[in-house]
């Protein structure tokens, strides 16, 4: 996924004016494209850069010279020496008139509309539009259709720009949407009511340019001028996508992609987006101490961090066990790390043909299916070892596939914290096998196997969702969740990011580091870092590469030996080999507590309503 | 403390009589404390809140900002207390047609006011770290993020 877009050669451009302002261009550009890259701004509905042409809103039209009508910029190629205008009377005209056919059927909804404020068409009325309208007949009214939980339809308000048929079947490879009837008649639709089977099929909110596609969850619950934007990094999955969060006062109301051409394009996943109701629900605010009764009590934090360091006491050397949740950031890790010491992928765009081995990457992480997508249409040769996958795009037999002298190998983790963990050497030391732990610190950790928590070890929890973990803890910490701490994470390639805190940790939460860092001290053997900066120059003590915000870590290939696989030790294993992610929508303590995300399981289990 | 003069004459409470003493005694704080319970099945319903806490749990909140006065014992400052409560409630909490004025109705207070000052209260109290055996980090760890 590094690899960039190298700019053109010299001999490959060719020259056009814009507005009499000269500017060179990639040969096969358009003339929109000539001229964002000379600066001015043509407006448009329909185009978009990541999606085929359709040229069919006509409102990017400019003025060509030598043409006799004006032209669709986007559906126009440049050639060279053409003499673009946009700004003539002619291309004001122009607008005007596709903006008052734009009109005629849009309603005048605007105060009621969840795309008020952040809408195309009307901010595109406003700049381009006449001010009045010669149309006196009824407007028409189509039905809205049911796409399932995410994606809400006020299909009247529909311009037919059609970015979101494009995008389900090219970026998502669903043919889920397109257009039926001609002329006034044409509709947007599923055809027969179907729900959006992709898992990414929540960004054609983002596309689409009216408030024909808004998000169903959070219908009717915010004005987007009311919301404070933080950028940070997705942890729903291992891509580590960019995302951007919107709260308004403590709550975070909305989530939506970052530009991030290396890593997730501009689209994010449906967990991603619309797992955040679950950061109000279920979650830990207080510490809680198990009492005399044998049910978890509140507590003050001198008192449960008393009650922790007594139980955790009890063990000795290699009877204490740290076990890292999928959520856990670089920073906890390394606290939790240092504390228990103190106590006792590679690139795939230049791939040139690719071989899944045990993994489903729909499931667990669809914006890298969605890129594996482009590469496999591209003509690069995918196939799949292990359980059968629908993958939007056609696998071939292995044999195929596999060639001598292979040197590529890139682990996709299924979880934001794995990647992270590793890094830092957090796996059991070699004393510590065979010996059943008296004590066990989960973090954030609630998929944990049994095995790993004796049923009479003393169990501290730390996280901030009330679930598994916690229920079986006899102490529990409150930490922070990703959009309420600024944390690390290294996603599959090796990327360390940073999320930000756009609202805080609710209740007597606290930052899950400060948490390691008090215990610490309250056991008497403090941590040598106060502040984010310090666990940070600590970071890049133990591994150089988190200091390194955003640059690609190259994984080291060891070979074979390295992992004990291959040669006379390598047996076949017994189970087959598949995901261990079977439910894209529930993986993680965060997306087991939404109640959207609940709703897409169901939808799933029935996309058709009424078979 | 008694209120100084000037504060009870513009408040209209006269001197310490006896009848004042009388309306502490006999619980003006806890009609008033009632009078906020029976609205917050309306508060919940109308600012959504169902999904974050209940109405009992918000009762206990509402308790504990009560309690945090209980050594007020001037009839004049806790009548003071009592109007600003009041003042609190009648712009926040009031529903419609209970009480008079034009300010109750409108909704001066959105969702997330009363989430910060209400729901996210933790229930127990914090007691004051002891200073001196704590490092300043942990002094400031037990006091807030």
């Amino acid at each position: 996924m590094a690899a960039q877009a190298a700019p053109a050669p010299a001999d490959d451009l060719i020259e056009v004016t814009v507005d009499g302002k000269p500017v060179k261009v990639p040969k096969g550009s358009n003339v929109l494209q000539a001229c964002d890259a000379a600066g001015v701004d043509v407006p448009r509905f329909c185009y978009h850069q990541r999606l085929s042409i359709a040229g069919n809103c006509r409102m990017c039209l400019v003025e060509v010279e030598k043409s006799p009508k004006p032209v669709a910029s986007c559906a126009m190629p440049a050639g060279p020496g053409m003499n673009i205008k946009t700004s003539t009377p002619l291309v004001k005209k122009a607008r005007e008139g596709v903006m008052e056919f734009l009109l005629i059927n849009h309603p005048l909804d605007c105060p009621i509309c969840d795309q008020g404020g952040e809408c195309d068409l009307q901010d595109q009325a406003m700049a381009f539009g006449s001010d009045r309208s010669r149309f006196t007949e009824v407007k028409r009214a189509v039905v809205d259709k049911n796409l399932g939980p995410l994606v809400k339809t006020v299909m009247t308000r529909c311009i037919h720009c059609t970015r979101c048929v494009r995008f389900a079947k090219e970026v998502a490879g669903v043919e889920d949407l397109g257009m039926t009837g001609r002329g006034r008649d044409s509709e947007i639709g599923t055809y027969v009511e179907r729900m959006l089977t992709s898992e990414l099929s929540a960004n054609v909110i983002d596309l689409c340019p009216v408030g024909a596609l808004t998000a169903k969850p959070s219908a009717f619950t915010f004005r987007n001028w009311e919301l404070a934007s933080t950028e940070s990094v997705d942890v729903s999955d291992a891509l580590g996508s960019a995302i951007r969060v919107d709260a308004r006062g403590p709550e975070v109301f909305r989530v939506t992609p970052r530009l991030n051409d290396a890593i997730n394009q501009e689209w994010i996943s449906d967990k991603a987006r619309f797992q955040v109701d679950a950061l109000r629900l279920q979650r830990l605010s207080q510490p809680l101490v198990r009492g005399a009764g044998g049910g978890l009590e509140p507590a003050t934090w001198p008192r449960a961090l008393a009650a922790a360091a007594e139980g955790l006491a009890r063990a000795r050397g290699h009877e204490l066990r740290g076990v890292a949740g999928r959520l856990a950031d670089v920073e906890s890790v390394v606290a939790l790390k240092d504390l228990l010491n103190r106590l006792g992928l590679a690139g795939v765009d230049g791939a040139d043909s690719v071989l899944l081995v045990g993994t489903d990457p729909r499931a667990e992480a669809p914006v890298l299916n969605a890129r594996l997508r482009a590469l496999a249409l591209a003509g690069v040769p995918f196939a799949s070892i292990g359980a059968p996958l629908d993958l939007t795009f056609p696998l071939l037999a292995a044999g195929d596939v596999v060639r001598e002298g292979w040197n590529g190998f890139a682990v996709l983790a299924d979880a934001a914290g794995t990647v992270g963990a590793l890094d830092l050497g957090f796996v059991p030391g070699a004393g510590a096998r065979g010996v059943a732990p008296r004590a066990v610190y989960l973090l954030g950790a609630d998929d944990y196997e049994e095995g790993d928590v004796p049923a009479d070890a003393f169990v501290v929890y730390q996280g901030h969702h009330g679930e598994r973990g916690a229920a079986r803890a006899d102490v529990v910490l409150p930490g922070a969740a990703y959009t309420e701490k600024f944390g690390t994470y290294v996603n599959a390639e090796g990327r360390a990011q940073s999320t930000k805190a756009a609202v805080g940790p609710p209740g007597a939460a606290r930052d899950d580091w400060k948490v390691l860092r008090a215990l610490s001290e309250v056991m008497g053997a403090p941590l040598p870092y106060d502040t984010l900066a310090g666990v940070r120059a600590r970071l890049a003590e133990v591994a150089p590469h988190l200091a390194r915000r955003g640059a690609l870590e190259p994984p080291l290939w060891l070979g074979a030996d390295a992992l004990g696989v291959g040669g006379a030790a390598g047996k076949p294993a017994a189970d087959p080999l598949a995901t261990r992610v079977t439910n894209f929508y529930q993986t993680d303590a965060i997306s087991r507590a939404s109640k959207t995300m609940a709703r897409c399981v169901r939808a799933r289990q029935n996309p058709v309503p009424g078979l | 403390m008694a209120a100084r003069p000037v504060v009870r004459k513009a408040l209209g409470l006269g001197g310490h009589g006896s009848g004042l003493q009388q309306a502490v005694e006999h619980g003006k704080s806890t009609l008033f404390f009632r009078e906020v319970c029976r609205t917050l099945p309306w508060v919940v319903h109308n600012y959504k809140l169902e999904e974050l806490t209940t109405v009992s749990q918000l009762r206990r909140n509402v308790n504990q900002l009560f309690r945090r006065f209980e050594e007020v014992k001037t009839p004049e400052a806790v009548d003071l207390l009592i109007y600003k409560g009041r003042e609190e409630l009648e712009t926040d909490f009031c529903p419609v047609g209970l009480c008079s004025s034009q300010m109750i109705i409108m909704q001066h207070k959105q969702r997330h006011h009363l989430i910060d000052k209400y729901v996210g209260l933790p229930a127990t109290t914090e007691p004051k770290p002891k200073p001196g055996n704590l490092s300043p980090f942990l002094a400031q760890f037990y006091l807030s993020n």
